[in-house]
């Protein structure tokens, strides 16, 4: 028998080795058994995965899901719950890794998947408490009427799919990481929508006004950075008449004592966001004789993409569009009365106060001459492979205590929080089944968050626009800087209220647009507060076109989402170009790059060179002339002020702080900048100054992060500023033209494909056509025996 | 190869490649135990033939599925894990294959003579 041991010991010891995930640096090895077994492992994702099949699923009746040729699927039920049951599966089955991590990630539960590399990740979502207001909102959701069902539907769908998997039908991404989904439950559907909130409207600029507005003066922060930019082409244009007076007179803010000084240092956290938008032409302006709109929403880019596209029918809706995996209903699209779409609308709602604490216990704070306790809530972060990690979380009469740099005691108040108790998943049941410009409005009055320009159109031949979702009434000069949080008069009034809040019907301009500028004009009689993130060339551009159009087609609308005027370019360039003519000042090298810029015609197309030379010499340009906010670490102006400043060549911002001995004018600056760019350029690698495309190299990743399943580089036209806001790596994400005739017929699509899995033909199968310039023709199929679906999955009701 | 080893080395291949479709990769060494013990092979043919069996099943799955249209993502999936190609992806797959067979053939094999020479 002895001579079992050894044998017996390497066996297992080598089985065990097979079987156990491998710590390498912060990553796993996955169980490299079970992993690289052909019949279980990764080998099993090469697999083909789209056939048809029948099953039986926890609805009422038969459910059919036929799949067109793209692999969009087509639900036909006896009635939505089952309808958006089977929207719960095919989300699963299509998405189910990026619903997880997605929830994860607005969750702060990321580290309990990838180990501690997310660790400070989770950390910042605890102390925001986004799971805590996602489960308050899931549990609000089941207190009106009909939801209960709908959520229990969705949810049952997407368990239902994960309950048929084994580890061989794992998505690729959960093999690598060795951990398996995790059942899906209402809450889960409630962080997919926060972590939508978190996306568009988590973004502002308290810190950094509050930090300029410390380091300048009062003269020179209100000349930089002005509360409205005149030359704005707002969504409800200027002029018109605002028939109400605010709910309540607006108290002063109380300031308190500012806990930025000037020399803190913080980051201008600008993220790389361009922008969306929407617009409506009325059937007057169009050469059909019908009303069209179109949408196209901007959001970082990732594979597989965001949207899934999906086409819903019942006795009561039939509707196509794209929807939210992790979420019912469909999100963006058209019905056969009306279509619909979104921009974001860039309201801050977000607000910081400073905390005064009795003592270090930090468990409470001043507020009107009293210290109060704070709620204290214990968050415990589950990290793979290593122990717990244990935080208290403040709560405070404004919101949860948060770490912002080296700032610990400031409290947030976010919309997200503040409204979860409300029936927002209303508005998607409603706006599905709208049928008419009356529909439109009770669907809208339903949105909450994050405030967006909801534009719409209907076969009645109506056009309209709101801004939609419930955004602060604010005290004077409240929300633009960190507030003092001792005093509760410096708290949001309310909300500004639904028939307020702006929005047009069937203007005489004959249509309606956004592009996340301004809601309205400045004669708006509420304070509106934008983040710094959007500036409206891009309305200008869609505006002015619009204005001028008759006889509007399809492809007109077409070219308007892809095109690339670059407005910001027109203005300033031939500023800056003259300053340099007028300096003479250019070796003969560089003369050539500037004749080059002097012949652009302002196009930022991906075969251009002109956009690389001014988007490099602009940065050069910027920097320069903006050296004493930099080195005070102060934001930068928005650009359209900066071209206002160019304006003025003696501005005293022109004069360099390096150069003490000398004063610097505009055209020194411009001199130097073009210099210093034509330096950069030639250092350049030829490979990639050959184009716009090559230079900003815009890329695709996978949404974990796996190199190898993301798109490393796409050329693509477009930019900041520009209609066709594509960046290097946000963008687009879905693009739809629908024109309203009977029944409607639409024009989409999206740089990904319709399944979740790195290995299916349909990943990324709309890439290469969306960028350039394909759509496909869509109408609503009602009849399933009208049209051969390529396959199909036939759902019996389970009899038990 | 003997007669009696060649059958042993079929049942060896055909059980192991049901049992590997239809059940965990690590029931695979149990099967190879059972039959070196019931079919009283040799230790070295024991050690040699599960070894050839296992990589023979676990090389010949891959293979299949290598042959379907979406094998890129192995090849992608190589590139992950620190730019291991779809050969040596492969490679990796007839290795642990292999030693997984020659230890549980090894196992199976002294397992045998212990169990034969107790029941002498």
């Amino acid at each position: 028998m002895k001579q079992l041991i050894l044998p017996a010991l390497i066996l297992t010891s080598w089985l065990i080795f097979l079987s156990v995930d491998i710590p390498v640096g912060g990553n796993y090895l996955p169980s490299i058994g079970r992993f690289f077994s052909p019949t279980q492992g990764i080998w099993q994702n090469a697999k083909a995965e789209h056939i048809s099949y029948d099953f039986k699923g926890s609805t009422k009746s038969e459910v059919k899901i036929l799949f067109d040729e793209r692999d969009v699927p087509h639900i036909y039920a006896d009635n939505i719950e089952d309808a958006i049951y089977a929207q719960g599966y095919l989300h699963a089955a299509n998405r189910l890794f990026a619903m997880d991590i997605s929830s994860r990630s607005a969750a702060g539960r990321l580290s309990e998947l990838v180990g501690s590399r997310t660790i400070a990740i989770d950390h910042q979502q605890r102390q925001r408490g986004f799971e805590r207001s996602a489960i308050e909102k899931a549990k609000n959701w089941e207190r009106y009427e009909g939801n209960k069902e709908i959520i229990d539907a969705y949810v049952r769908g997407v368990n239902d799919y994960i309950s048929t998997l084994t580890y061989a039908d794992w998505p690729i991404e959960y093999k690598i990481l060795s951990h398996g989904p995790v059942t899906w439950t209402p809450t889960h559907t409630a962080l997919m929508a926060t972590n939508m909130a978190i996306m568009l409207c988590l973004s502002e600029s308290d810190l950094n006004y509050t930090k300029a507005k410390a380091s300048l003066t009062a003269e020179d922060f209100n000349y930089l950075f002005p509360s409205y930019n005149p030359l704005e082409s707002p969504i409800i244009p200027a002029g018109t008449k605002w028939d109400f007076t605010t709910m309540a007179p607006s108290n002063s803010i109380n300031v308190g004592e500012s806990p930025i000084t000037p020399t803190d240092s913080i980051d201008d956290k600008n993220q790389d966001l361009h922008g969306s938008n929407n617009w409506a032409v009325a059937a007057s302006k169009t050469a059909n004789g019908y009303p069209i709109l179109a949408n196209d929403p901007h959001l970082a880019l990732t594979l597989p993409n965001i949207w899934y596209e999906m086409e819903i029918h019942t006795p009561e809706i039939s509707v196509h569009g794209v929807s939210l995996p992790g979420l019912p209903y469909i999100v963006i699209g058209f019905n056969e009365s009306i279509a619909w779409g979104t921009t974001n609308s860039g309201q801050d709602v977000l607000d910081w106060y400073n905390i005064k604490w009795q003592d270090s216990s930090r468990t409470e704070y001043m507020l009107d001459g009293k210290y109060i306790k704070a709620e204290m809530r214990i968050e415990e972060i589950k990290v793979r492979g290593q122990a717990s990690i244990v935080d208290t979380i403040r709560y405070t009469h404004w919101g949860p205590v948060t770490t912002i740099g080296d700032h610990r005691d400031m409290a947030m108040q976010w919309i997200a929080q503040k409204r979860s108790d409300v029936n927002d998943l209303a508005y998607l049941q409603k706006i599905n089944a709208a049928h008419n410009l009356a529909d439109y409005r009770e669907a809208i009055e339903a949105f909450q968050y994050p405030a967006q320009n909801k534009v719409f159109a209907s076969v009645e031949g109506d056009i309209a626009i709101s801004v939609a979702g419930a955004m602060p009434h604010r005290p004077d000069g409240a929300g633009l800087f960190i507030a003092d949080g001792t005093d509760s008069k410096n708290d949001w009034l309310g909300f500004i209220p639904f028939r307020h809040a702006p929005f047009i019907i069937n203007p005489q301009r004959g249509y309606v647009s956004s592009a996340n500028q301004s809601p309205a004009a400045s004669d708006y009689p509420y304070p509106l507060i934008g983040v710094r993130y959007f500036e409206d060339y891009r309305g200008r551009v869609i505006n002015g076109i619009l204005d001028t159009m008759n006889g509007i087609t399809v492809e007109d609308m077409k070219a308007l989402q892809q095109n690339n005027f670059n407005l910001h370019a027109a203005e300033l360039l031939p500023l800056l170009l003259t300053g340099l003519n007028k300096s003479a000042c250019l070796t003969a090298e560089e003369k050539i790059l500037s004749a080059k810029l002097s012949h652009w015609n302002y196009e930022q197309h991906r075969d251009s060179l002109s956009p690389v030379l001014f988007e490099m010499w602009y940065d050069k340009f910027e920097d320069m002339m903006l050296d004493e906010l930099d080195t005070m670490k102060v934001m930068h102006p928005e650009d359209w002020r900066i071209i206002e400043m160019v304006k003025n060549p003696d501005h005293k911002y022109f004069d360099l702080i390096a150069t003490a001995d000398s004063i610097e004018t505009g055209s020194d600056i411009i001199c130097a900048s073009f210099s210093e760019m034509a330096k950069d350029y030639n250092a350049l690698d030829p490979s990639i100054t050959t184009n716009w495309g090559t230079y900003k190299a815009t890329e695709i990743p996978h949404l974990a992060r796996f190199a190898p399943f993301g798109i490393k580089y796409i050329s693509t036209s477009g930019g900041k500023h520009i209609v066709n806001a594509q960046s290097k790596t946000h963008g687009p994400s879905w693009r739809m033209i629908v024109e309203l005739s009977k029944p409607p017929k639409a024009y989409v699509n999206y740089p990904g494909g319709q399944s979740g899995n790195p290995s299916s033909p349909h990943f990324k199968d709309f890439v290469d056509g969306f960028y350039n310039g394909k759509y496909y023709e869509v109408s609503i199929r009602k009849d399933p025996e009208s049209w051969k679906p390529v396959r199909q999955i036939n759902i019996h009701p389970n009899e038990k | 190869m003997k007669s009696k080893e060649l059958i042993a080395f079929f049942i060896l291949v055909a059980g192991a490649a049901v049992m590997a479709y239809f059940l965990p990769w690590w029931t695979l060494p149990f099967w190879i135990i059972i039959v070196v013990v019931l079919m009283k092979m040799p230790m070295w043919p024991a050690i040699i033939y599960s070894g050839l069996a296992m990589a023979i099943v676990w090389t010949g799955f891959a293979r299949w599925m290598s042959e379907k249209d979406s094998a890129e993502i192995i090849e992608k999936t190589g590139e992950l894990m620190g730019g291991i190609s779809h050969q040596h992806m492969m490679h990796i797959t007839l290795l642990i294959g292999f030693i997984t067979g020659i230890l549980s053939g090894w196992f199976g094999g002294i397992l045998g003579s212990v169990t034969r020479s107790e029941s002498n």
